[in-house]
C-alpha cells in the first residue's frame, strides 16, 4: 500500500504543478516521497531535500540548494540560483548575475557563500574552491552585459572592472579575443604560460612579466627589438637608403654587395664595414 | 519500461536509516552517508555529499559530483564531466579541487584548478588550466603538454577566422610566427645583440656573447664581437682622424 502511495504521489509530481521529494518521516523514520506543490508556478523539478522558489521552470537536483528564480536548474548540494538563466552544477555556489552557467565547486569547511561576486554574464564558468570561475568560457566577446552568439573566447584567471550602476567589481573578457590568460603576479614569480612535452620538459614559456622562453628554435616574420639588428637590403642603391631606424641596423647592397651598419639614426647615418 | 505494461514506471529505492538520499535509476548502489544521491544506472555512490548523474560511475570519495559515464574520481573535492573509455577503464580524476573534463579517456584532457598549488592546498580565488597533462606548475595560468616528443604534435595552434596559421608551436619547442614579434630584447645565441654607447673609445663594454655589435653612436665606430672578454670587439669601418680629413679638405680646396 505504501508503494503504491509512493507511486502515486510521484506520478502527481510529474503531472507537473508539482514537485516531489524525499524527506525523512519523524514518525516513522523512513525516507518518503512526498508532493509539495507549487501554486501558480509552471512545472518545477525537486528532488531533494530543497527551497525551490515559485518561478516558472525551475528545477532542483541535489540537497540543501534554493533557487528563486526562473529559468534556473542546480544540480548538487548548497547552492542558491537567485538570478534568472542559470544552470549550476557542483556545490556551495551563489549566483549574482543572469545568464549563467556555472561548474563549480566549494567546501563546508572554507566558506558557503562562494562565487557571490564576479559572476559574467553569457558564460560558463568553471572552477573548484574559487569564489570566481578560474576558467571562463564566454559567448561573444563583449566586455559588457551583453554577449554576441555563435563566436567566443576562453577567459583563464581574472580580470575585473568596477561596474558602477551596479555597485560591484564584475569580471570579464577582453573584447574580441578568443583566448586571454591572466598571471597571478606581475612580479615574475609565476606564469602566464608554460608547455611542456609528454615527459614533463619544459619547451616553451611566458611568465607574467611577459618574458617568454622558447626552448626550440623561432621563426618570425619579422622581430622588432631595438636590441636586434634588422636587415634592409636593396640593389644598386648608393644613396644610403632608407634612413636608418636605429642603430645596429644592417643595409645591403645588393647590386655591390657592399655591407653597410648604421651609427647614426640619420640619413646617410650608415657605415660601410666591408673593404 | 515495465515489460507487462509497456510502459515507464517508477523505480524507487529507499534506504532507510540513512540521510535524505535521491536513488532515480536501476541497480544503483547508495551507502548510508549523508547527502548523496543518483540519477542514472548502474552507478555506485559510497561518499557523502557526492551524486552522479549518469550510468556506470562509481564515486567513493566525499563531496564529489560526477556528470557522464564510466566516471570514477579517485579524491575528494571534484567535479568529473565526460566518460571513460568503458566500464573497466574509466576517467578518473585523480586531482583534489579541480573540475576535470574529458571523452573516451582515462584521465581528463582538461583541468580546472582552483588556486595553482600542486597537491591538497588551493588559494583561493584564482586557478589555473592544465590541458593534457600531469599536475599544474605552481603559479601557473595554463599548462599545456604535447600528445608526443618528436615534432609530430602541437602544444598550440593559432588561426584567423578562415583557417589561416599564424603562430605555432610544435612538441619540440619549435615556435613560427608569421606576423611581426615586437620585443624589449631578443636573447638567443645565433641571434646578434646591439649594444650602443656615446663617446666610448674603449671598446667597452665586455661582449656577452660572440658576434654582438657595439656600436658607438658618438664616434661612429661599429664594432662585432670576436670573443667575450673585455676588448674582444674588432672594429669592422675605418674612422679616419679628424685632423687628417681637415687637412683633406683644405689640400682639396
Amino acid at each position: 500500500m505504501k508503494r503504491i502511495l509512493i507511486i502515486l504521489l510521484l506520478s502527481i509530481s510529474l503531472a507537473g504543478y508539482s514537485q516531489s521529494r524525499l524527506q525523512l518521516n519523524p514518525i516513522t523514520g523512513d525516507l518518503e516521497l512526498s508532493a509539495n506543490i507549487a501554486f501558480m508556478a509552471d512545472t518545477l523539478i525537486n528532488l531533494g531535500d530543497n527551497s525551490p522558489g515559485q518561478f516558472l521552470v525551475n528545477s532542483l537536483i541535489g540537497h540543501n540548494n534554493s533557487s528563486v528564480s526562473k529559468n534556473s536548474m542546480i544540480i548538487g548540494f548548497n547552492c542558491s540560483a537567485n538570478c534568472a538563466d542559470n544552470f549550476v552544477m557542483g556545490s556551495y555556489f551563489k549566483c549574482s548575475s543572469d545568464h549563467g552557467f556555472a561548474i563549480s565547486g566549494g567546501s563546508m569547511e572554507v566558506s558557503q557563500t562562494f562565487n557571490q561576486h564576479g559572476r559574467i554574464p553569457g558564460s560558463v564558468g568553471i572552477g573548484y574552491f574559487s569564489q570566481r570561475g578560474a576558467m571562463h568560457v564566454h559567448s561573444g566577446y563583449n566586455s559588457d552585459d551583453t554577449y554576441c552568439g555563435d563566436i567566443g573566447g576562453v577567459l583563464i584567471n581574472r580580470y575585473w572592472t568596477f561596474k558602477s550602476y551596479i555597485n560591484r567589481y564584475q569580471y570579464y573578457a577582453d573584447s574580441a579575443l578568443a583566448l586571454s590568460v591572466y598571471s597571478h603576479n606581475v612580479d615574475g614569480s609565476s606564469y602566464m604560460m608554460k608547455l611542456k612535452d609528454s615527459e614533463g620538459v619544459e619547451k616553451f614559456s611566458i611568465n607574467d612579466q611577459g618574458a617568454t622562453t622558447v626552448a626550440g628554435s623561432f621563426e618570425a616574420g619579422s622581430v622588432i627589438s631595438n636590441y636586434t639588428p634588422m636587415v634592409y637590403h636593396a640593389a644598386g642603391d648608393t644613396s644610403y637608403i632608407p634612413v636608418p631606424v636605429k642603430l645596429g641596423d644592417l643595409y645591403i647592397d645588393t647590386s655591390q654587395k657592399d655591407v653597410y651598419i648604421s651609427n647614426n639614426t640619420a640619413r646617410g647615418g650608415w657605415q660601410k664595414v666591408n673593404e | 519500461m515495465n515489460p507487462e505494461t509497456g510502459k515507464f514506471d517508477y523505480y524507487i529505492q529507499v534506504i532507510p536509516g540513512s540521510g535524505t538520499v535521491i536513488n532515480f535509476g536501476s541497480n544503483n548502489t547508495l551507502s548510508g552517508d549523508p547527502l548523496n544521491g543518483v540519477v542514472g544506472h548502474n552507478s555506485t555512490v559510497n561518499a557523502a555529499r557526492s551524486l552522479s548523474i549518469g550510468h556506470n560511475n562509481t564515486i567513493t570519495q566525499d563531496d564529489n559530483i560526477v556528470f557522464g559515464t564510466y566516471l570514477a574520481p579517485t579524491v575528494q573535492h571534484n567535479i568529473t564531466i565526460g566518460r571513460g573509455a568503458d566500464v573497466s577503464s574509466p576517467m578518473v580524476n585523480s586531482k583534489y579541487g579541480t573540475v576535470g573534463i574529458g571523452y573516451f579517456a582515462t584521465v581528463p584532457t582538461l583541468y580546472v584548478h582552483s588556486g595553482y598549488e600542486v597537491g591538497e592546498t588551493y588559494v583561493g580565488d584564482i586557478g589555473g588550466v592544465s590541458i593534457g597533462g600531469p599536475d599544474l606548475d605552481t603559479l601557473t595560468a595554463l599548462q599545456l603538454t604535447s600528445h608526443a616528443s618528436d615534432g609530430s604534435s602541437y602544444f598550440l595552434k593559432m588561426k584567423d577566422s578562415t583557417g589561416v596559421e599564424y603562430m605555432t608551436v610544435d612538441d619540440l619547442g619549435n615556435m613560427v610566427l608569421s606576423g611581426v614579434l615586437t620585443v624589449d630584447s631578443l636573447v638567443c645565441s645565433h641571434t646578434p645583440t646591439i649594444h650602443t654607447a656615446v663617446g666610448d673609445t674603449s671598446n667597452y663594454h665586455t661582449p656577452n656573447k660572440v658576434g654582438d655589435m657595439f656600436i658607438d653612436s658618438s664616434g661612429g665606430g661599429v664594432y662585432v664581437s670576436t670573443g667575450t672578454a673585455r676588448g674582444d670587439w674588432v672594429l669592422l669601418n675605418v674612422l679616419l682622424p679628424l685632423v687628417f680629413v681637415i687637412r683633406r679638405k683644405r689640400k682639396t680646396a
